[in-house]
């Protein structure tokens, strides 16, 4: 059964790393201060970019089309510098959505989500503990992989179902998304390159581990890390061939998962449907089985309709709560998911 | 959830600046802290931010009507035979694919969905794929499939007319029936040893695969 042992995957501690136990301090105070000092930081840039915020919403956002790229970037470096790079990213996120039709609608929601984190960090110790980690994820405060991984891991059989590479700023990351045979949890794995650098290769879509999973902090965390992976033969069924989510189930565990994490950006689903053809730049929708669509988000969604040829299959993608991203079909006829880079690349 | 005209209301307000035009009035009360105090750029943004939760939370799903499924098509070419055909594809030549094509139909197999739009990308662009060849190999659901892409119209129309021509417009069964198709097709040994002759590097393979 045991194929290949990969000791070294996914966030395991480095072998220079101090020997220190977990969560051990060298020196408790100087770790307290230099906490307190970050917060301070984070606290003093997340009150500029309020007032950032509100001057938008005062000048109108037509000013920001305008304004554009450089204008954003000013305020994520700005943010970068106060050690909060999770609003930067989103910040600089931002750009991108200034084009096509709709776009204020999008820019304000943006602006209003991140509107949103700064005044949830303002309260935050009003919060429940989760939700606090949450915050704190969402603005980027550090996380020790060496104190997720001495977490209690969630164990079972992980079967890796679909994978998408994304670019930004030079950085190129992975998610690897994983469904747990038994718990029927959904795990994410998220690895990263710097310029030059390669993506990690060791779970693939497809491939199969016996693993505990010890996952970050924070209310409707996916994002995991795997501790001493065991890989194993894929299973013939693939999670959700059997029991495809409609799009209106999809909906609904969306909803909870942003009541516990408002800035959730995507969620795993498998959803049993069927590509419909639309023309020209229309988007293509996707028809589940009740007879409900949501629109596809796919560069080339044509491989996907050869799958299907007009029939529902058990298609696995993300959802962000009005399209879906397919990233690969759990199909019967093969062991291993369909999963092509024309799914799988997207900024 | 927040009516799409006060939504849009709300947008256009955004988009001007709130110095310039007010936060739409008759909005729900519980939408927005109220107070006389509030500074409206705060208002628009809590508005938003609300808005947003709700509309990805519960957006209202637009209904479709079940898309028309092509017919369903016969055996599939083993795992090891659309191995090679995505090698061949990787650095396609007509020749190569053709003999490979010629293989699969001469089996009475069909080429894989996964390799449908490759296959059909590189013939829209040339002639030098065989028509029929890729007919038989995609089989009635892999035409349909070709069908359904208004960039591939001339192709569509060239594999029905090919089927046409080669008066194989039957759906093929798989075996020895199909086989017999591809004979009338001038499949035959002598020239799948002619096509795989000129495939190269894959030509042993082809050879092990097919015969």
């Amino acid at each position: 059964m045991v194929e290949r042992d990969h000791r070294a995957a996914a966030g395991r501690p480095s072998r220079r790393a101090p020997a220190r136990r977990p969560r051990e301090l060298a020196d408790p105070a100087a770790a307290a201060k230099r906490a307190a000092e970050r917060a301070d930081r984070v606290s003093a840039g997340l009150e500029e970019l309020e007032r950032w915020l509100l001057d938008q919403m005062r000048g109108g956002l037509a000013a920001l089309e305008h304004a554009g790229y450089p204008h954003v970037d000013r305020v994520a470096a700005r943010m970068v510098d106060a050690q909060a790079p999770g609003v930067a990213s989103m910040l600089r996120a931002i750009p991108a959505e200034l084009a096509g039709s709709g776009w204020p609608e999008r820019v304000l929601e943006h602006l209003a989500a991140i509107y949103l984190l700064v005044q949830a960090h303002k309260r935050l110790a009003e919060l429940p503990p989760d939700l606090q980690a949450t915050v704190r994820s969402r603005i980027g405060y550090p996380i020790v992989k060496a104190d997720v991984l001495n977490a209690p891991g969630v164990p079972d059989r992980w079967l890796a179902v679909g994978m998408i590479d994304t670019v930004e700023f030079r950085l190129e990351s992975r998610r690897v998304w994983l469904h747990g045979l038994t718990t029927g949890r959904w795990a994410l794995w998220l690895n990263f390159a710097p310029p030059g650098g390669y993506l990690d290769t060791t779970v693939m879509p497809g491939d199969a581990l016996d693993a505990k999973l010890h996952f970050y902090p924070g209310s409707g965390q996916h994002r995991a890390l795997i501790g001493r992976p065991i890989m194993v033969e894929a299973p013939a069924d693939q999670p959700g061939a059997a029991t495809g989510e409609t799009i209106a189930d999809v909906q609904r565990r969306f909803a909870e998962l942003l009541a516990a994490d408002p800035w959730a950006a995507r969620m795993p689903a498998v959803i049993e449907s069927a590509p419909i053809v639309r023309s020209g730049a229309e988007r293509w929708l996707l028809r589940d089985r009740a007879g409900a669509a949501c629109e596809l988000l796919s560069g080339d969604p044509w491989p996907l309709l050869a799958h299907s040829g007009g029939e529902p299959i058990p298609i696995f993608g993300e959802w962000d709560g009005r399209t879906f991203r397919p990233l690969s079909v759990l199909s019967g006829d093969h062991r291993k998911p369909f999963t092509t880079a024309g799914y799988g690349r997207a900024a | 959830m927040i009516a799409l005209s006060d939504w849009s209301d709300l947008v256009t307000t955004a988009l001007l600046g709130t110095n310039r035009r007010q936060v739409p009035t008759g909005l729900p009360t519980d939408w927005a802290r109220t107070s006389d105090a509030l500074d409206s750029a705060i208002e628009v943004l809590e508005l938003a931010a609300r808005h947003r939760a709700w509309s990805r939370a519960g957006s209202r799903l637009a209904s479709a009507d079940p898309p028309v499924a092509g017919p369903s098509g016969g055996e599939l070419a083993p795992a090891s035979a659309q191995e090679l055909l995505s090698r061949m594809l990787d650095r396609p030549r007509p020749a190569t694919v053709n003999a490979w094509l010629a293989g699969c139909v001469g089996r009475g197999w069909l080429v894989a969905p996964g390799h449908w739009t490759p296959l059909a990308e590189l013939a829209a662009r040339t002639v030098a794929y065989d028509r029929t060849l890729l007919a038989l190999a995609l089989g009635p659901r892999g035409q349909w499939f070709v069908k359904q892409n208004p960039d591939w119209g001339r192709l569509a129309a060239q594999l029905e007319a090919a089927v046409a021509e080669s008066d194989l417009s039957k759906p093929a069964e798989p075996g020895p029936s199909m086989a017999s198709a591809a004979e009338r097709s001038a499949v035959d040994t002598q020239h799948l040893v002619d096509l795989f002759g000129h495939a190269g590097p894959f030509a042993a393979e082809l050879e092990a695969i097919f015969s």
